[in-house]
């Protein structure tokens, strides 16, 4: 099968009617990890098997 | 918000030994559900038939020892993940000798962790798990679970692996072990409905898998490399987690929405991250990264068999042979290379990259779907994309 027609421009075009999502609880919990530069750990501990792996 | 700068040169590789982040041991070969998307059974590869079903008390010795020792090698801690077919099949006497010798003689903070079917996780192996400090991951896809997680009967899971996750947030201690729930996407299914089905079995967290595919043998439900499909579910889930006023945590948004912030990512196949995965099948041969297995029969196997009974391991670790199926995860295709998303994508899965024209010189067959949703979720957070890139 051919892979020609792929491209890889940017999507610009909005799937969803709706706007930024600033306030939302799970970005904002983004947000201040990356300030801090820390993931914040779920179920105790950071767990790969869960967070990493495609399996 | 201006858009944080992003690592898109591509990374060359060193005469260093490779640092290993995990070590995927195959502790059984068989399995107890026959899901009809499985990449080990349903997918062509049938090399698993000739495996022992399950790790004979040599070749765990052999294991305990050579992962421990690498472990005290590195200054990167490691994880050893417990996976199959189902790892639990191992038996309850051979899983404390594994656990019990890899927690006693690796370095302390060496990650202990278990993919499971759930089927029998019952009390014992739970106790076994929180004695040890193992984390559990269950699989699980939500609604439409039975439509592809059945067992040899054609029976479906759902039910009993709800009842799984249930044991084990329940079990004293239990609730700390469970890391997460992980589904596969089946397009014919509602995304709010999963989410929320998902969100409902009480777990901190979960992650999305695609079906698996490649530019030869399109994922199912795809109809072409250019539609969106996968793209425009995600989308579809991600109103409803965005909008969630108590949300658990989506590991894949999570780490794209982390990377388009101009953090890091911390999941294989997002971000440009590397990942050392060294796979330790049930006789004890050492393959590459299973998921390999997708592109092609064979794919995941070293060009000569080397068995962990019979070979150091920290000496294969540092081979050329090695080196070159490390440096198969970074992402080589031009359209790849000069991607302005390729900080936040990464490329994808090698194994989805894969054709039979150009080996993995591909983008992912799921690139259309992750412009689609990266472009959707940067709209969230109002970071534009960076400049188109020229390739190295």
């Amino acid at each position: 099968m051919s892979t020609e027609k792929i491209t890889t421009e940017p999507s610009t075009a909005s799937r969803s009617n709706d706007g930024p999502n600033l306030d939302s609880v799970a970005l904002q919990r983004l947000i201040d990890e990356v300030r801090t530069g820390e993931p914040a750990m779920v179920g105790g501990k950071y767990d790969r098997t869960h967070n990493r792996h495609n399996r | 918000m201006t858009a944080p700068t992003i690592a898109t040169t591509a990374r060359h590789r060193t005469s260093e030994p490779q640092v290993i982040d995990t070590v995927l041991l195959k502790t059984a070969s068989r399995c107890n559900l026959d899901c009809t998307y499985c990449y080990v059974y349903n997918m062509g590869d049938d090399a698993w038939r000739k495996q022992p079903k399950r790790m004979s008390v040599e070749v765990v010795e052999a294991i305990v020892d050579q992962v421990s020792r690498l472990s005290h090698s590195q200054s990167h801690p490691l994880s050893v993940v417990l996976h199959g077919g189902e790892p639990l099949l191992l038996g309850l006497e051979s899983m404390e000798r594994l656990l019990h010798g890899l927690r006693s003689r690796s370095r302390p903070g060496t990650g202990l962790h278990v993919q499971t079917n759930g089927l029998l996780l019952e009390d014992d192996f739970i106790e076994l798990f929180v004695r040890y400090d193992v984390g559990v991951s269950i699989s699980f896809d939500g609604p439409i679970h039975d439509l592809n997680r059945v067992d040899h009967a054609g029976r479906g899971s759902h039910d009993r692996v709800l009842a799984a996750i249930d044991r084990v947030l329940r079990y004293p201690g239990g609730n700390h072990l469970l890391g997460g729930v992980l589904a596969v996407v089946d397009l014919r299914s509602d995304p709010v409905a999963v989410y929320e089905a998902l969100k409902g079995t009480g777990t901190p967290s979960f992650d999305l898998l695609y079906r698996d595919g490649s530019h030869a043998d399109l994922p199912f439900g795809k109809s072409d490399p250019t539609s969106t499909e996968y793209g425009d579910w995600m989308v579809a889930l991600t109103d409803a987690y965005l909008r969630d006023p108590s949300p658990p945590r989506i590991r894949v948004i999570d780490d794209l929405l982390r990377l388009i912030l101009g953090g890091r990512g911390q999941k294989e196949g997002v971000g440009l991250t590397e990942y050392g995965i060294l796979v330790i099948d049930t006789d004890g041969t050492i393959t590459k990264n299973d998921t390999l297995k997708v592109a092609h029969v064979g794919a995941d196997r070293f060009e000569v068999a080397r068995n962990v009974t019979e070979i150091d391991l920290l000496n294969f670790v540092a081979t050329e042979e090695f080196a070159d199926y490390f440096a198969l995860q970074e992402p080589s295709a031009p359209a790849c290379r000069s991607c302005p998303e390729l900080g936040v994508c990464g490329g994808g899965m090698p194994a989805h990259r894969f054709s039979p024209e150009n080996g993995f010189n591909n983008p992912t067959i799921f690139c259309a779907d992750q412009l689609v949703l990266i472009g959707e979720l940067r709209r969230r957070v109002g970071v534009q994309a960076p400049a188109r890139i020229e390739p190295i």
